[in-house]
């Protein structure tokens, strides 16, 4: 083999070589489990550096907050069925189509606050630094909340 | 000015009758082609004729490598936590879960 292709070839292997390991120190081991796992305690533990306790706390209001959103969730549904059947219902009542929407809204405003309520208790268990980077991430997320895709995650993880 | 020591006398005598060579011409093209090809030169002597040029091409080319490597590490890793944090919200949000 000509020594110019070969060493082209030995300086491509090492350029390769030195990409992988470039691919690799720069990834985020813990981020890439959690998104594997689709578990977003674990994203949350690693991704603001929470301690023990922290976690533990973090944890504890997670799941207790399950059951407050399984609760508002029950009754957005409700309500939501119940605008369907009137929207699909040829005899209904403009006063009462419009009360059944108002209903909705107030459910969703009241999810709204509750969620914004929880997050920031969740920000009060972090350092100062490591929580307004969290509220910067996810308050956007919750106000800005679109409901038209289908959800991708169990209530009780 | 002359001397008369033993070495410039014998030296005062000494003819050269170079013998004419017809190949010479040819066998010198041939180690010219030879030099240019490569042949018969083993590979650490190339790399020592050619070092700077190697060098500069493979602290290049390795340097790009890793910078892609490394950029490539840093937009995954965004878009993973860009992914993390939607799912993390809809397990917060009671609205993710009612069907329309």
């Amino acid at each position: 083999m000509n020594y110019r292709v070969l060493t082209l070839v030995v300086v491509l292997a090492a350029a390769g070589i030195a990409g992988v390991l470039c691919y690799r120190m720069g990834s985020e081991p813990e981020l890439r489990a959690a998104e594997r796992e689709g578990d977003p305690m674990r994203w949350l533990r690693a991704e603001f550096h929470l301690k023990d306790e922290q976690y533990a706390r973090v944890a504890q209001l997670h799941q207790s907050y399950g059951t407050v959103c399984a609760e508002h969730c029950r009754q957005i549904q409700e309500a939501t069925d119940a605008l369907t059947t009137l929207k699909a219902s040829k005899s209904a009542d403009a006063a009462k189509l419009a009360a059944s929407e108002q209903r909705v809204r107030e459910l969703r405003a009241v999810c709204e606050r509750s969620i914004e309520e929880h997050v920031r208790e969740v920000a009060g268990c972090m350092s100062s630094k490591e929580s307004e980077r969290y509220l910067a991430m996810v308050l956007p997320r919750i106000s800005s909340f679109d409901h038209s895709g289908p959800p991708d995650v169990g209530l009780r993880r | 000015m002359q001397s008369d020591d033993p070495l410039s006398r014998i030296l005062r005598t000494w003819r050269v009758t170079p013998t004419s060579s017809p190949n010479f011409r040819t066998s010198v093209w041939q180690r010219i082609e030879t030099a240019r090809r490569g042949d018969g030169e083993s590979w650490s002597a190339y790399l020592r004729i050619h070092l700077a040029g190697w060098m500069i091409a493979t602290v290049v080319i390795t340097a790009g490598s890793g910078l892609v490597g490394f950029t490539a590490a840093k937009t995954k890793n965004e878009s993973s936590r860009q992914k993390m944090v939607a799912t993390y919200v809809a397990s917060i949000d009671a609205r993710a879960h009612v069907r329309p």
